[in-house]
């Protein structure tokens, strides 16, 4: 979408007009989907963040000075509304504690449908998926997650650890059970 | 190799980092009506805060106004206690300058007895005055004052003070008591000028309104013309009497236009300056009839030299239309009774008003709209009128003076203006008065 084209469709969102925040919303949405799926457990869950979410950014567009990606803001936002919904999720039920992740042996990487990993994040524990999620793909650094998160810098990183651990194992064991397949193709 | 932790977050991070996933169509759906309904809380919320506030305002407002009142009260009683401390510590003579007192006091019958040492029983509401030697004698308080003075005075912090220092043990000099009693009437009196001075300031008050009103009218049509309502401007002085808490009474001067528009005159007027029976009065004036819901037009000729022919080429060259172009207007000053009762009395005050209003004409006259040229008079119609009038109220006050109004307003004509029994023209007008009001 071309910049002033933008521009005029926010700050008609801005004033209320319905038909530029739902242009507004079809433009940008799928992409919001995509941050939301990264952050909840489940399709449904994404969509209640994206409700949630999209409604603060209609709220809040006042806020946005025109000053840099408007699609960076709309993230900040989301992934805020995503945070909220862990803070307030976590003070109900508290973070179990796992055990550490045992270093496996070095493998070849290989690639997985994106479906696969999305899901894998997905089945990560809460927290780990929200480190490992703002860490790796909203880069966010370990103070500031720490303090987005009400942690500390250190159980960021070993959130973050033990999230890469679980992904790896995840991993070989998919790649390991595609290998099987194949291998039973063959035969 | 998966060993590398960059490894990892690169093979997750080029995958998911722009992922792209079409949510479910109705989703917009919901977070639209999510919106609105938070829009209309807000403005709920709005509406509820500006109402609270304005309420708080009003409540502070009312109970800063009653505590004034109260300081002033108390101000009064104990300026009023101090003066009668004054006057109780100085002879009796000192009050011999005030005769309308001293008469007062003279027809209290209160005297003192030299030979009776008097004492002051409170018995009830009866002071009680004798000695153990002699028989008692009753001095009502109804012999000093009139009936609705002693409650005042019952009701009053002073009297309670009076009363207190009066004790059933207490014992007093005659003449003391005769001097009280001349400081009660004294002082009530103060208090009588002070209730009915403070009254009179919120008894009168003068409005001044602009009114802009639709006129139409409810009767018998007749005539060929199209006749249309017309919108007039209006206005005047109001003086309002405030007869009691709520109710008031207005009267005043307004003057006010009504009438209505007509259209398709030409043809009417064409045949009417073609028929036989057309005639020039010498020096004077109509020509020829032209009929309408509110009567006969007597088209006039302006030109003082009367050529029939000018006059017929005159109307001939207004073109036919259906359009109104001809104003059939009447002016009238009216004075009106109005009752006007107050549903709430707050800085912001609401009110309805109905009354029946005496209209002496002063206008009447037919014109044409684009030229405003007087083109005649409608005949018949009576010098005075009577209507009866309706309001619905707001009023927002200003200052403790000033205040803005603003009333939508119903009148209408109750007889036919048009004193031929032929027509049955009632008008109604709808409009809107606004003015300001001053209170005296």
């Amino acid at each position: 979408m071309k910049d002033k084209k933008l521009e005029r469709i926010i700050r008609d969102s801005i004033k209320g007009k319905p038909k530029a925040q739902e242009s507004l919303y079809v433009e940008f949405a799928p992409k919001m989907m995509g941050v939301c799926l990264r952050y909840a457990k489940s399709y449904d869950e994404a969509e209640d963040i994206l409700h949630d979410g999209f409604i603060k950014i209609l709220q809040s567009l006042k806020s946005f000075r025109f000053e840099g990606s408007f699609e960076g803001w709309m993230r900040r936002v989301v992934v805020n509304t995503a945070l909220e919904r862990f803070r307030s999720k976590s003070q109900l039920h508290p973070m179990e504690e796992f055990d550490d992740i045992e270093e496996d042996e070095e493998i070849d990487a290989k690639d997985a449908p994106l479906e696969i990993m999305l899901k894998m994040v997905q089945d990560l524990p809460e927290r780990y998926r929200m480190v490992f999620s703002l860490y790796v793909l909203d880069g966010y650094p370990h103070n500031e997650i720490a303090e987005v998160m009400r942690i500390t810098v250190g159980t960021s990183k070993s959130n973050l650890a033990r999230a890469r651990g679980i992904l790896k194992n995840k991993l070989i064991e998919y790649w390991n059970d595609q290998d099987h397949k194949s291998n039973l193709r063959i035969c | 190799m998966l060993k590398d932790n960059g490894h990892i977050d690169k093979m997750f991070s080029d995958g998911l980092k722009n992922l792209s996933v079409q949510p479910r169509p109705e989703l917009w759906g919901n977070i639209n009506a999510s919106i609105k309904l938070a829009r209309r809380k807000k403005r709920v919320a709005v509406i509820f805060i500006s109402f609270a506030a304005a309420a708080s305002f009003a409540l502070l407002f009312m109970l800063s106004n009653n505590s004034l009142f109260q300081n002033e009260n108390e101000f009064q009683a104990s300026e009023l206690i101090s003066k009668l401390d004054t006057s109780l510590s100085q002879p009796i003579e000192i009050l011999k300058g005030e005769n309308l007192v001293v008469e007062e006091a003279k027809n209290a019958n209160v005297v003192p007895d030299k030979n009776v040492k008097p004492r002051l029983i409170k018995e009830n509401d009866t002071f009680v005055i004798g000695s153990k030697d002699v028989p008692t004698r009753r001095i009502s308080l109804q012999m000093v004052l009139p009936k609705s003075k002693i409650e005042v005075l019952e009701n009053m912090p002073l009297s309670m003070h009076l009363l207190k220092e009066e004790s059933e043990d207490y014992e007093k000099p005659l003449s003391i008591i005769a001097q009280d009693s001349l400081i009660i009437v004294r002082n009530i009196r103060l208090l009588d000028q002070f209730d009915n001075s403070k009254r009179k300031k919120k008894e009168w008050s003068i409005l001044g309104q602009v009114s802009s009103a639709y006129s139409s009218y409810k009767g018998d049509k007749s005539g060929n013309n199209s006749e249309d309502g017309l919108i007039s401007i209006g206005g005047g002085v109001k003086v309002n009497w405030q007869a009691g808490k709520k109710l008031a009474i207005q009267t005043g001067v307004i003057y006010n236009k009504f009438g209505q528009q007509l259209a398709g005159r030409s043809s009417d007027l064409e045949s009417a300056a073609l028929r036989s029976d057309i005639v020039f009065k010498e020096r004077d004036e109509y020509s020829s009839n032209l009929e309408t819901s509110a009567g006969n037009i007597k088209m006039k000729e302006t030109s003082k030299q009367y050529d029939p022919n000018e006059f017929l080429s005159a109307l001939v060259s207004y073109p036919s239309s259906s359009s109104p172009d001809m104003v059939q207007s009447f002016e009238a000053i009216e004075i009106p009774f109005v009752l006007r009762y107050s549903l709430m009395d707050k800085k912001f005050g609401l009110h309805m008003s109905g009354g029946v209003s005496t209209n002496f004409m002063i206008g009447n006259r037919v014109y044409d709209k684009s030229s405003r040229q007087t083109l005649g008079e409608t005949s018949g119609i009576r010098s005075i009128n009577f209507s009866t009038s309706f309001s619905l109220g707001l009023e927002y006050q200003l200052s403790s003076k000033f205040s803005l109004s603003m009333e939508p307003a119903l009148k209408y004509y109750l007889n036919s203006i048009n004193r031929d029994s032929g027509f049955n023209y009632k008008p109604y007008s709808i409009g809107l008065n606004s003015g300001v009001r001053y209170k005296f």
